[in-house]
């Protein structure tokens, strides 16, 4: 690891520490739900950022499509793969929350439903991906899908909307329905996951990288193993079958 | 409320604790993806020195 | 050009019918599993005649889902088998038509089989015929389009991983439920004579453009690789 990535995790961290000490310490508690409600600063942030991941893995998936630079299928699977650790810390914080406040680790709620959904559409995405050999065909397969399932989730959000919703609107297009110190901490929250979120793509999408060249270097490596052995079957009457 | 307290601090453990595993396997991946790169050309390498040094033998023959 | 577009289309329905009334594999195929399927739901659910009409909505549609997923397997191999996959890529043609008359042919076979089924459905549980009998035919024939077009270009992206079998129902369950709580409803509202849920209806023709339209983008870029 080098030192800018060693910075750059010294300082999220550092970062988080005082996230902590707002959403835990600074901020007040609710009414009716009382501490509990710190629970949110951590579930809505990861929410937030999840959406933010797969709405990034679907500009990648189109970028793919359009330019077929490698570059856009690195982040396309960087940003899919944090777009489902942070749906599965929604989904555990989710169901953490309302436990205690709904009395049912699970409820059919339109948000809740669409989130898991969300999870089961990209979780298969990574296993076709790591399902595939030819990684043309691979990258093709995961950018298209990619923007299936994206264009998708409205349609299922609608839906499961139809079906049932107990959801509360803390945030909606009138505004935050909170006093301003949780919408502070709120919104700190969010900026502070977001960091997190921008080191780990690009910790991911390095990683990605190293791998193709590795594998890009093996493969070149191979080829010109195989333009030798071709050579020497081919062309019998080189110097060294003359000597021989 | 110190029950609550208690349960807040596991919910803030496990949000944390998971990011920090997530990044711990990057790193653990990138780690084992370099080792793999450099093992690789340190091979090639040696590869390449034997080419030479037999191509010099064959000249000298 | 459009008229050999229609051609085209014409010639690989024809050619797909042909095939499975020479080896009728995936009607049977069909058939037997969504029999089957129907007999150990009906066994599961106690032979329960006194079930909701959206519970029994539901169960109707999850067996027909599971049927239409192996269903795709079995046609796919089809094609491998006869190494048409290969061939059929060289078409001078959009080569999204090729997706049009799979869906086409698909929906067909997979007709045949909700007929049977859904006949099984009323024998097993016990139940009278649906108030809606129109509505409840439009609801199984949209659901099935819907189904059949989703299904046939899953199977297109799945094709070449390992997992198939397993990916297949697992990307298309996902991806397919405002289908299947749409036609859920619908079916339900048919059976029991409730009022016809319109905004279920507008979920389920925005599916049906979603599945018209989208392969039409995509279709040709997944044939290429």
């Amino acid at each position: 690891m080098n030192w800018v990535s060693k910075g750059c995790v010294c300082l999220v961290g550092l970062l988080g520490l005082i996230d902590l000490y707002l959403a835990l310490i600074w901020s007040p508690p609710e009414a009716q739900m009382g501490d509990l409600v710190r629970i949110m600063y951590f579930h809505v942030a990861s929410a937030w950022i999840a959406l933010i991941s797969f709405c990034v893995a679907f500009g990648a998936a189109v970028g793919y499509l359009l330019t077929r630079r490698q570059r856009c299928d690195m982040v396309l699977v960087a940003a899919i793969e944090i777009g489902l650790v942070y749906t599965a810390l929604t989904l555990v914080t989710g169901a953490l929350w309302a436990k205690p406040v709904w009395n049912a680790w699970w409820t059919w709620d339109p948000r809740l439903t669409t989130t898991l959904i969300l999870w089961f559409l990209f979780i298969g995405c990574v296993l076709l991906r790591a399902s595939m050999e030819d990684g043309r065909r691979r990258a093709v397969v995961t950018a298209v899908y990619t923007v299936v399932a994206f264009l998708d989730v409205p349609l299922i959000h609608l839906s499961v909307r139809l079906w049932r919703s107990i959801h509360p609107d803390l945030v909606n297009d009138t505004g935050f329905h909170m006093p301003g110190s949780m919408a502070f901490t709120l919104m700190f929250g969010f900026v502070v996951f977001f960091l997190v979120y921008v080191l780990l793509l690009y910790l991911r999408v390095r990683l990605e990288w190293t791998r193709r060249t590795l594998a890009r270097m093996r493969g070149q490596a191979g080829v010109r193993e195989t333009l030798v052995g071709e050579a020497y079957r081919t062309a019998p009457s080189t110097p060294m079958d003359g000597r021989r | 409320m110190s029950h609550q307290l208690g349960y807040l601090w596991a919910v803030t453990l496990l949000v944390w604790g998971g990011t920090c595993l997530y990044v711990m396997s990057l790193w653990r991946r990138q780690r084992q993806v370099e080792r793999a790169l450099r093992e690789w050309q340190l091979e090639q390498a040696s590869v390449q020195k034997c080419d030479e040094s037999a191509s010099f033998t064959a000249a000298d023959d | 050009m459009i008229g050999s577009g229609w051609r085209v289309f014409g010639l690989l329905l024809i050619n797909d019918i042909r095939l499975e009334c020479r080896r009728p594999h995936l009607l049977a195929t069909g058939l037997l599993f969504g029999a089957l399927m129907m007999f150990i739901t009906a066994i599961a659910v106690d032979g329960a005649g006194d079930l909701s009409d959206s519970m029994t909505a539901g169960l109707l549609w999850l067996n027909i889902f599971f049927t239409t997923a192996i269903g795709f397997l079995r046609q796919d191999r089809r094609d491998e088998e006869y190494g048409a996959a290969t061939g059929i890529r060289f078409i001078p043609q959009d080569l999204s038509v090729i997706y049009y008359a799979r869906w086409c042919s698909t929906l067909i076979f997979i007709l045949c089989a909700v007929t049977v089924l859904t006949g099984m459905f009323f024998l097993l549980f016990n139940r009278a015929g649906p108030v809606r009998p129109l509505w409840f035919a439009a609801s199984l024939g949209l659901g099935t389009l819907g189904l059949s077009g989703m299904g046939t270009f899953v199977s297109l992206l799945t094709a070449g991983s390992t997992l198939r079998d397993v990916l297949l129902p697992m990307l298309l369950f996902p991806v397919s439920l405002p289908l299947f709580l749409g036609v859920d409803r619908l079916t339900a509202s048919a059976l029991s004579g409730a009022p016809v849920p319109w905004s279920w209806a507008g979920v389920l023709i925005g599916y049906l453009l979603m599945v018209s339209v989208l392969p039409w983008l995509l279709y040709e870029t997944l044939m290429e690789v």
